[in-house]
Order: C-alpha cells, then structure tokens, then sequence
C-alpha cells in the first residue's frame, strides 16, 4: 500500500502544511516523524526539521527559503534546491500537502 | 529552535560561506520549536523581515535536510497483506515497558513479571500470552538479533534492563527486547520481524539511528496502566 500522493511541482507561492496526521519525536539530531494512517516512520536531518517546522500552512515556499538562507547564512539557490527535493519527498509520502 | 538561534544569532566572520555544507553538529538550540500563533508569527515575521532586508542572521552550519525512512508499522504491514488481518490479539494487561519485562533487582522484588524466565514458560500464556514466549531471560542478545559490539554476550534479561550502560545501543536494546515481548504477547504496533528489521537497520546506521529507534520505541512502549 501507498498512500503517497503524486509529486507535485512546488512553486515559489506554495504553502505547504504538516499534515495533521503526522506525530514527531525528537532524537537527538534527528526529528523523528510517524505518519499514523501509513504507519511509516522516517528520521528528518539536517536542517529538515527547520524546513519541516516552517510549513506551517502559512509560509510560502519563497518564505521558508529565505528564512533558512538567513538562519544558516547559506546560498538561497542552494537552499531552494534542497528545500523543493525535500519537499517533494514529504509530498510522496503525504506528510505535507500545499495549503496554497 | 530556530526562533532560540535566530535570538542569539549575530553576525559573525565564522559563520558559513554561501553555499558551504558542513556536518551537522548538535547545538543547544535544537530543542523542538515552539508552536503557537504567538511566537511562531513573530518569528516568521521575523524571519521575513530579515530575509527582506538581506541580513544574514545566524552561525550555525547549513546542512542539506534529508528524510530517511527508517520503517513501516504493523498497520501498513497489514494494509498491503491480501488478506484481512486476524482479530487482534489480547494486549498485555498492563506495563508495556522495559522496566515491566524486567526486574532491576535480583531478589525478584523489583516490581517487573517472571513470565519470560524459562523457555516456554507456563507463567507466559497463564497470563494471556500468545503461544510461547519468544526467548528467556538467559537467551543472549546475539545472535537472536543482529550483532552489535556493545551487546555481545549480553542477555535479553540484562539488556532489557538496561545493560549497565546508556549508549544509543544499550538504549535502543532496552526498548528493542521490550517491544519484542510486547509483540510476541498480543496486540503490539511493530510484527516481531519488522522489529528485527529496524534494529538491524539502525545498527547500521549508526548512534543516530539507534538513537531514533530508542525514541519511537520508547514512545510505543508507554501505553500499559502508565508503566
């Protein structure tokens, strides 16, 4: 079974959301996140858990990526590169949508 | 977290060059964010208004985000089995923690249930377990799962218990050998053979791994009458 939801394309505007089915536990370096309908559980690095707590269903793609530039003094070219693979892995497997 | 380092954060001639990607190394700010309309709008606001002005806030290391999967519960498990899944079985009546399995005391006054100290012990299914217990007390740790240094020679009973130490492996172990028994009892959220699986992914994985699964199971092994 897969509940994963077809990648999407991932726009400057979008707004992605957590998804209310999703529970997170902190592990050391790690945010460790269980989806409760799919029963899967992944293991968020690096700067994933600051990409996964700025979708907050309110800030746009465009938003998140200058905020994490800003916070790590990073290449926005390089953050947006990471931000949309990631986001597009967390889309597949249905622990964000786009509130947008 | 990022709301903690953006307080403190200042600029600084060590911080990260554009474009760098540096290991990623545990700071005093990753505790967990702080969630509400309050402090999340007035950090994003913040955010914002730096980003805005080109204001490059912040010393900690960028480090390229990833998701791993580290496992599927029974319930997917379950789902994509062509047949139904049988009824549940009987839960454990109560203490589904590693300090429910165990003892912590020599004398057998340590509050923990002797259902497991003998292959096949009686005390197992007279208490509602499903067919047998899975090991003993005495059974080592290794081979029953996959070799680990720290665990060589160390039985289940020790293991469960702690192990005498708190490395991310003794850790993950404790709570390992409690969810096997849990899983072998009744009702539990992992199969036995996907519990297998992620401590066998997680020791190679490494410390960040074992660290990962001794959360996630120690967050499943809480919900027996509060053990």
């Amino acid at each position: 079974m897969n509940e994963a939801t077809p990648p999407r394309a991932w726009m400057e505007s979008s707004v992605p959301r957590r998804s209310t089915a999703v529970v997170e536990q902190r592990a050391n370096d790690s945010l460790v996140l269980v989806h409760i309908d799919t029963g899967r559980y992944y293991a968020l690095e690096g700067t994933g858990d600051v990409i996964w707590h700025l979708c907050d269903g309110q800030s746009t793609l465009g938003h998140i990526v200058a905020a994490v530039s800003a916070q790590f003094g990073a290449d926005p070219r390089t953050v947006r590169a990471d931000a949309l693979e990631l986001l597009t892995e967390l889309s597949r497997e249905g622990l964000i949508d786009d509130a947008s | 977290m990022l709301w903690e380092t953006v307080r403190g954060a200042r600029n600084t001639p060590e911080e990260t060059q554009v474009g760098e990607h540096e290991p990623n190394e545990p700071t005093g700010a990753e505790e967990k964010a702080p969630t509400g309309t309050g402090s999340e709008l007035s950090r994003r606001d913040f955010m914002r208004g730096a980003a805005a002005a080109g204001v490059v806030i912040g010393a900690d290391d960028y480090v390229k985000p990833t998701l791993k999967m580290l496992g599927v519960s029974r319930l997917a498990a379950a789902a994509s089995t062509p047949p139904p899944p049988p009824p549940p079985q009987e839960s454990p009546k109560k203490g589904c923690t590693p300090g429910f399995w165990g003892n912590n005391s020599s004398d057998g006054q340590g509050g923990g249930v002797p259902w497991w100290d003998t292959s096949s012990d009686p005390e197992w299914a007279a208490n509602g377990g499903s067919g047998t217990n899975p090991f003993s007390q005495s059974t080592l740790f290794t081979p029953f799962f996959t070799s680990h240094p720290l665990l060589v020679g160390v039985t289940m009973w020790v293991a469960v218990n702690g192990g005498g130490g708190s490395h991310p492996a003794e850790k993950a172990a404790r709570q390992l050998v409690a969810a096997y028994l849990n899983a072998s009892f009744g009702a539990y959220t992992f199969t036995r053979a996907q519990l297998s699986s992620m401590w066998t992914q997680a020791v190679s994985g490494g410390n960040s791994a074992l660290n990962a699964l001794s959360t996630l199971l120690d967050a499943t092994n809480t919900g027996c009458d509060g053990q």
